[in-house]
């Protein structure tokens, strides 16, 4: 379909600014709902870029990427079927808590990713950098192009990432652009701010990359794959990829060009440490880091520091872990994770000399730090829609968020919810107790951020229900409701949520013969302290069932208690989720409440008393009087 | 927007010298500018003032003396007024109706301190210590109470939180950062920590006893010899025949239960069964029923007929019984004229009385106050003391904690044993009033006296 632009008349229901993790789950998510989506870029070649490591997934962030295959996103696909490397992190613990990593080859990651970008239906994606919000009436309605280009539509998702007034540091070195090669964009920013949108600054960095060749891996310590790779997206029911416990390559999306069957391009990390010579460089040139001149102002990732950073705030340890992730199958470049750094280029090489196996490294890329603006998430209301400016979305770092994953699901969000907007549907709001989606979106709007926000598992408070194999079926009423997941695949995840239910209540009504009338479920709860053959006590009919389907199963019977302790835990918050803050209700005046609640609640205005209630700085004793003050609104408001 | 005013009279109904009257929420010019001609601005907060109160249809209701406290530095936390009109139930009633006619509502029980929690001036546990204070019966109750009322279980529940919350950060730390190079996962020292929060979960579940024998009284048992004249000791002490007594042996096969107060301490004093072999299937249960009763008893009084030598006893009543819980009384020294009966079990105190004569009993009620007084002081070391509401949370978060350093011992995964640190954080919440649950504070509330 041709590019429209310049006519007020011809509207896309969405246009996403934006073409990075966020923007390519929004502009996917909008098309498959059936919207009419335009997808602008600054340039073509970096759309799915991974600017920092070649890796997605990890604690908390593998669970999000499940998620996004739950609610018909790309990301865990893509993954996938271009991972070189793939580890179940945290098999030590429990299945809550453990999470699929994958490295990834980046180039065919954002090749794939461009395809099927290209592929899609009711989606155009068009070169060119955004410079202008127009606006009109307080609703955004388009955007205007750096060449003076005007495109109209209904609702703007906007994902600028790293690239807001951006400004990368190498020492004293100071250059415009959001990444290596790359441009800033100063106009989207002066326009936010000019519609009323606060705007402040963050701060992120990457480390050098390095020629592999150059590497000496000999006394470097090998880290593989798993043999048997845990992937990302849900096979089991999809009837094109998977069949038979195989990927079979003649149904790999016979469009789309690149990508190999996961698991078939597995290549090693390697791991190295720093010692007391690297630290003593750093210490002796630490005043040329920006970071430690003052130069740079904007927050950093607190989670992922500069090597600076950790040997200044972490003295007492002598050594500090490096891995060496090599970024592609066809590139011989290498990333070095855990040496992000601002320090000049040739500090950085002093540095190298000094880490085993980096000895003669070469390097083809600095590392840099780049400060970026970013637009505080408690202006947004919990569909990502902006409470400035209306029918504008924004989603990732320019949420104040750090992170492929975090930045994806925030824009299959805002996707969704620009069409929600579109069509006068309600917004999809996804609770606390449901994804980890829902939770960093929660914490983004409610409690806002001071630092690039990384998703954690300990951040959600209902851990134990959002363990990464239920993703499928914990989502499903959603993709089901939105349209985000069609045909033969509902079906299958629906029989799937059936079989689940079915299998867990014969394992807790069965009661083999042998065990003293234990049922299978007491027999499984009480593995480890019983020598049980669970083999033998399993019924035929289960042991054939999908992996996924058997897993979750066991997962649900054997923490049977904790996962009912949490959902007796929801259901008590559940009562003050559900009482909504009526529209118009005033903070102001309210005896009882402290000057500080009264401001952080006008700010954000919180849609529930739940809401209201996961405030920072709002108290329970805050709640207790506004749930009273709520009733007597409302008991004022029938009289 | 503004909570309703409320209005309720702080003292007791009836004749008194003076009356105070007590009002809370937003004072309207209605009420300050009508009853006392005076404007909210000008009004000197914690000062006395003398004045007329006019009704709204002008007449003057008393001369009454007035306080202001302004916002925060009220008892509520919000513009509070008292006002002290003569201890006449008739003029304190129409002060208050026209106060009702100004705009004010009647208060509800514990409205005021309910507000006082609202507005952040108390925690849970010092709004229930208010209750306390005012239904404390004597130097130790009140001295719990106003312990509890400076907020200092509230600072040990904080302190026992804040260590849970360090134990979490530790195991969190190695679920959420499982690619970093921390340094090997130990469990001794979060280990520690829960057995030390564990133990001091415990004492303070164990200072409920003290609660319960300073509020609901101690529970002092009688026990003896059947015939040795238990029952009429009973109601000796009680001074009324609530007891059945007759000649007969075992004719107590029930409890019987009555109240006395001794140096301003409630004591249940308890009857039991006599205890002797008995082939009768009733007296039998009776001596069962008293072994249980034996085991939530504070105290015994073990009374003997001085007539004849001392009985063998059981032996769970042997070990129940020891110099500081129990005192031997020789009763009949009527019928029995030598000096003391050489006895079994030295140490103990012997009270000898006779009933009949109405000997000794003086005497005994003072060893008896003298036993709870050492009693009761024994417990002085705890600093708070725990409440019913308190003990179900505590054993919810004790049993929690064991879960957790059980699951340390089996190898079980983090972030399972962090679920049940987590439960039992949340749960100790609860007593400071943290999780807002309106019903369970309605509750609390109510069992408040109106105007408090």
């Amino acid at each position: 379909m041709r590019i429209r632009f310049g006519n007020e008349a011809e509207k896309y229901d969405v246009i996403v600014c934006g073409a990075g993790h966020a923007g390519c789950e929004a502009a996917l998510a909008a098309a498959r709902m059936g919207a009419d989506v335009l997808m602008l870029t600054g340039n073509l070649d970096t759309i799915a870029q991974m600017s920092c490591n070649p890796a997605i997934g990890g604690q908390a962030k593998g669970q999000i990427v499940r998620e996004i295959d739950a609610l018909g996103g790309e990301m865990a696909i893509n993954t996938d079927f271009t991972t070189i490397q793939s580890r179940l992190l945290n098999t030590s613990k429990g299945p809550a808590v453990q999470a699929p990593r994958a490295q990834c080859d980046k180039k065919a990651y954002q090749l794939r990713m461009k395809h099927v970008l290209e592929l899609q239906d009711n989606l155009s994606i068009f070169q060119a950098i955004g410079e202008d919000l127009i606006v009109k009436n307080g609703v955004c309605q388009g955007v205007k192009t750096n060449l003076g280009v005007e495109f109209f539509s209904k609702t703007v998702v906007l994902t600028a990432g790293t690239f807001l007034r951006s400004v990368m540091h190498v020492g004293s070195n100071k250059n415009e652009g959001g990444r290596m090669g790359d441009h800033s964009s100063k106009g989207l920013s002066k326009s936010m701010e000019d519609h009323g949108i606060k705007l402040e600054r963050l701060k992120t960095g990457t480390p050098p990359r390095i020629l592999g060749g150059s590497i000496d891996f000999e006394g470097l310590e090998e880290q593989k794959g798993d043999v048997d790779p845990t992937f990302f997206a849900f096979y089991g029911t999809r009837e094109n990829y998977y069949r038979d416990g195989m990927f079979h390559v003649e149904h790999l999306e016979k469009d789309v060009g690149v990508g190999w069957v996961p698991g078939t391009q597995e290549r090693s990390c390697w791991m190295t440490y720093t010692n007391s010579k690297v630290a003593n460089v750093i210490n002796e040139n630490l005043h040329l880091s920006p970071m430690y001149s003052g130069i740079i102002e904007g927050t950093g990732p607190r989670y992922c520091p500069s090597i600076e950073d950790k040997i200044v705030r972490f003295k007492e340890k002598a050594e500090h872990r490096l891995f060496l992730e090599p970024e592609g199958i066809n590139t011989d470049e290498w990333y070095i994770n855990g040496l992000s750094t601002s320090l000049p280029l040739e500090i950085q090489a002093l540095i190298l000399r000094e880490i085993p196996g980096l000895e003669n490294a070469v390097i083809t890329r600095p590392a840099y730090a780049v400060e970026y603006d970013f637009a505080p998430p408690t202006q947004l209301y919990p569909s990502l829609e902006s409470k400035v400016i209306g029918s504008l979305f924004t989603a990732g770092q320019t949420n104040g968020t750090s992170g492929y994953e975090e930045a994806a699901c925030q824009g299959l969000i805002a996707g969704i919810n620009a069409v929600n907007k579109v069509r006068g549907d309600l917004a999809l709001v996804l609770g606390r107790d449901k994804a980890y989606t829902g939770v960093l979106i929660d914490d983004l709007v409610t409690k806002g951020t001071h630092e690039p926000y990384r998703m954690f598992t300990s951040r959600a408070e209902h851990r134990l229900l959002l363990n990464h194999e239920s993703s499928e079926s914990r989502l499903f009423e959603y993709s089901k409701q939105y349209g985000l997941i069609k045909g033969q695949r509902l079906e299958s995840i629906e029989n799937k949520i059936v079989s689940i239910e079915e299998w867990r209540g014969k394992f807790e009504s069965t009661r083999p013969e042998g065990f003293e009338g234990k049922t299978i479920g007491d027999l499984i709860r009480s593995v480890g302290s019983l020598p049980i053959d669970m083999g033998k006590i399993l019924p035929n009919e289960f042991s054939d069932l999908d992996k996924s389907i058997r897993d979750e199963v066991f997962y649900k019977v054997q923490y049977r208690g904790y996962l009912e302790r949490e959902v007796k835990q929801v259901k008590k918050l559940k009562n003050i989720d559900n009482i909504k803050i009526p529209v118009g209700f005033a903070y102001e005046g309210i005896s009882g409440l402290r000057n500080e609640s009264i401001e952080k609640l006008t700010e954000i205005n919180p849609q529930t008393l739940g809401q209201a209630s996961r405030i920072s700085g709002i108290n329970p004793s805050d709640i207790g009087i506004l749930q009273v003050m709520i009733q007597a609104w409302q008991k004022k408001q029938k009289s | 927007m503004e909570l309703d005013t409320i209005v309720s009279l702080a003292t007791p109904n009836g004749e008194s010298a003076i009356a105070v009257i007590r009002v809370s929420g937003v004072l309207s010019s209605a009420v300050l500018k009508g009853a006392f001609e005076v404007e909210l601005n000008k009004i000197k907060p914690r000062r006395a003032v003398y004045k007329n109160y006019n009704s709204v249809s002008g007449n003057v209701l008393d001369e009454v003396v007035y306080v202001y406290y302004k916002g925060k530095a009220s008892y509520t936390g919000e513009d509070s007024l008292e006002i002290n009109c003569h201890g006449n139930t008739l003029i304190s009633q129409k002060i208050i109706q026209d106060l009702i006619v100004r705009g004010c509502r009647m208060a509800e029980p514990g409205e005021y301190t309910k507000r006082a929690f609202l507005n952040e001036k108390l925690d849970l546990t010092q709004a229930e210590a208010v209750s306390d204070l005012i239904r404390a019966k004597n130097d130790y109750a009140i001295d719990v109470a106003r312990k509890q009322l400076k907020g200092l279980l509230g600072q040990e529940i904080k302190a026992l939180r804040s260590k849970l919350i360090k134990v979490l950060a530790v195991l969190e730390a190695y679920i959420d950062f499982p690619d970093e190079d921390l340094p090997d996962e130990e469990t001794d020292g979060p280990k520690k920590s829960l057995v030390d929060i564990g133990a001091k979960v415990n004492v303070l579940l164990n200072s409920h006893r003290v609660r319960r024998k300073l509020l609901e009284g101690v529970k002092l048992l009688l026990l003896g010899s059947p015939n040795a004249g238990k029952s009429s000791l009973l109601n000796e002490l009680i001074g009324e025949n609530r007891a059945i007594v007759s000649a007969e042996p075992g004719t107590t096969r029930d409890y019987i239960k009555e109240s006395m107060t001794i140096n301003n301490y409630e004591v249940n004093v308890i009857d039991t069964a006599g205890l002797h072999e008995t082939d009768s299937i009733i007296e039998q249960s009776g001596i069962s029923k008293t072994f249980d009763q034996v085991a939530e008893a504070d105290m015994f009084l073990l009374v003997v007929d001085s007539a004849v030598s001392p009985p063998e006893l059981p032996k769970k009543i042997q070990a129940a019984i020891n110099a500081k819980n129990c005192i031997i009384v020789e009763n009949k020294i009527d019928l029995n004229h030598s000096e003391s009966l050489a006895c079994f079990n030295k140490g103990f105190h012997h009270a000898r009385i006779s009933i009949i004569d109405s000997k000794g009993i003086n005497d005994l009620k003072a060893s008896i106050g003298n036993l709870i007084e050492s009693n009761i002081n024994e417990h002085s070391g705890y600093s708070v003391v725990v409440n019913t509401r308190h003990v179900e949370t505590l054993t919810e978060a004790n049993k929690n904690i064991e879960d957790a350093l059980l699951k340390f011992d089996t190898g079980e995964p983090s972030e399972l044993i962090a679920s049940d640190i987590k439960e039992a954080y949340l749960g100790l919440g609860n007593i400071l009033g943290e999780n807002n649950n309106e019903d369970m504070l309605d509750q609390l509330f109510s069992e408040f006296c109106i105007g408090k």
